[in-house]
């Protein structure tokens, strides 16, 4: 579970999408996921499916990570599917079994729904799996710079973000000392009344909470030391570079837009 | 000086709660029927503790962290495609949850009966968030999207709102006795 949470799921690698600038990749994916939306016909699902292999395809992504990748919502695409077949009541039946009622629109839709959650899925677990999160955190943060004029902080944002990263790991340490510290000195959360658990609850949060404000003021206080000033004329260690093939992605997205709207009734 | 070094400290501080609402997210207290999830406990946690703006900011960095691939999503789960999901609406409806949380509770006082009131508040919004976005996303009737999306987690809700309420009043009380957290 740390390990996991170190990284997160990137995979590094040397294709074509791994080397994209992440601010590329970012884009395309906040756009696609929009665009998967237009999609309304077998045609158009059609497509988006083919799109979204011929991604896989070309980030040379293991199969294992990608069903892994899957894993947490597969549920959820189940469970759509499942409220769709048993709540949608329009079009013929087709189904019927004692007080079962299966309809024919509620199958069509319960299909197409769990096909654009798929799409959805797949494609940002193709960007998470090629771009670390620190590089889609400079990504988001170059992006969102024209926002800085409406007063949006968005260095302060991205800082937040990386300093977060930066900590899960040493937090979840801490988290763990914390309930085996309160387990050796008695405390217990699977047995006694539900009052009795809610109360042992209470001295794992405290020192946890406590330990985050201490850690931070000395952070704030390392970070001052070294001169830092805020975003304003901040040089980068990490620099981006965009290439011909960050150009390419675009087009191809509005070519993919074209197509679906073309298709769709 | 002395304000620069403590906005620096608060931003820090909002950032660890977003890395807390991660771990927090991955973790279970078993109750009997209905099992507690630490996430959304965590978010009325962060409101209670921080006040509306840095615990707003807070839920906003912890979902941008999932948003790029950190796994702090219930479950080890991540990515833009489980907030665009049908559950979605749940991660996205603790933005408004965090701030009335929060604005209420500046409104009134920190204390605890006024914090319970403000997390059960905040309990309703978000559930009420999900729902509706439940119902659009996955083109649900009403009916089928309040089955799913509401009526299941009313107690664990209110369980929760009590615990988040409790917990994060006597937190705030040891940071302010303890000075680090300016009042």
């Amino acid at each position: 579970m740390l390990e996991k949470m170190i990284i997160g799921r990137f995979i590094p690698g040397t294709s074509i999408v791994h080397r994209m600038d992440p601010r590329s990749k970012l884009l395309f994916v906040f756009l696609f996921v929009v665009a998967v939306f237009l999609a309304n016909n077998v045609v158009s699902y059609a497509i988006l499916l083919g799109f979204t292999a011929f991604a896989i395809a070309l980030a040379r992504i293991r199969p294992y990570f990608l069903i892994n990748g899957l894993k947490p919502v597969i549920f959820l695409i189940i469970f759509t599917l499942l409220l769709h077949i048993f709540f949608t009541r329009e079009g013929p039946v087709i189904f019927e079994w004692k007080f079962i009622k299966i309809y024919e629109e509620g199958l069509r839709m319960g299909i197409f729904i769990s096909i654009r959650f798929l799409v959805l899925v797949l494609i940002t677990t193709v960007l998470t799996l090629t771009t670390s999160p620190i590089s889609i955190t400079d990504g988001l943060e170059t992006l969102l710079n024209p926002f800085k004029k409406l007063k949006l902080p968005v260095h302060e944002l991205a800082l937040m973000m990386s300093i977060s990263l930066r900590f899960i790991p040493t937090l979840m340490d801490e988290t763990d000392k914390i309930l085996k510290a309160q387990l050796a000195r008695g405390s217990d959360l699977s047995t006694g009344s539900i009052k009795e658990r809610v109360q042992a609850v209470i001295p794992l949060l405290v020192p946890l909470f406590v330990s985050a404000f201490k850690r931070a003021e000395d952070l704030a206080i390392a970070m001052e030391v070294r001169g830092y000033r805020g975003g304003e004329g901040r040089t980068r260690f990490r620099q981006l570079s965009w290439h011909m093939r960050d150009t390419a992605v675009l087009i191809t997205f509005v070519l993919l837009v074209g197509v679906l709207l073309w298709v769709r009734k | 000086m002395m304000d620069s070094r403590n906005k620096l400290k608060m931003m820090i501080v909002t950032a660890l709660f977003a890395a807390i609402i991660g771990i927090m997210a991955q973790l279970t207290i078993p109750l009997p029927l209905v099992p507690i999830t630490g996430q959304t406990l965590a978010v009325g946690l962060a409101a209670t503790i921080l006040g509306s703006r840095y615990g707003t900011i807070s839920v906003l960095v912890y979902l941008a962290m999932g948003a790029v691939g950190m796994p702090v999503f219930s479950g080890m789960s991540s990515g833009l495609g489980v907030i665009f999901g049908p559950t979605g609406g749940f991660l996205i409806g603790f933005i408004p949850t965090a701030f009335i949380t929060g604005y209420y509770m500046e409104r009134t006082s920190f204390k605890l009966p006024n914090a319970i009131i403000a997390n059960i508040l905040g309990m309703f919004v978000a559930l009420a968030f999900g729902t509706v976005w439940l119902k659009f996303i996955a083109e649900l009737s009403w009916t089928a999207a309040i089955m799913a999306g509401f009526v299941p987690f009313l107690i664990g809700g209110f369980i929760k709102a009590f615990l988040a309420a409790w917990a994060g009043i006597m937190v705030r009380g040891r940071l302010l006795t303890n000075r680090l957290l300016l009042a």
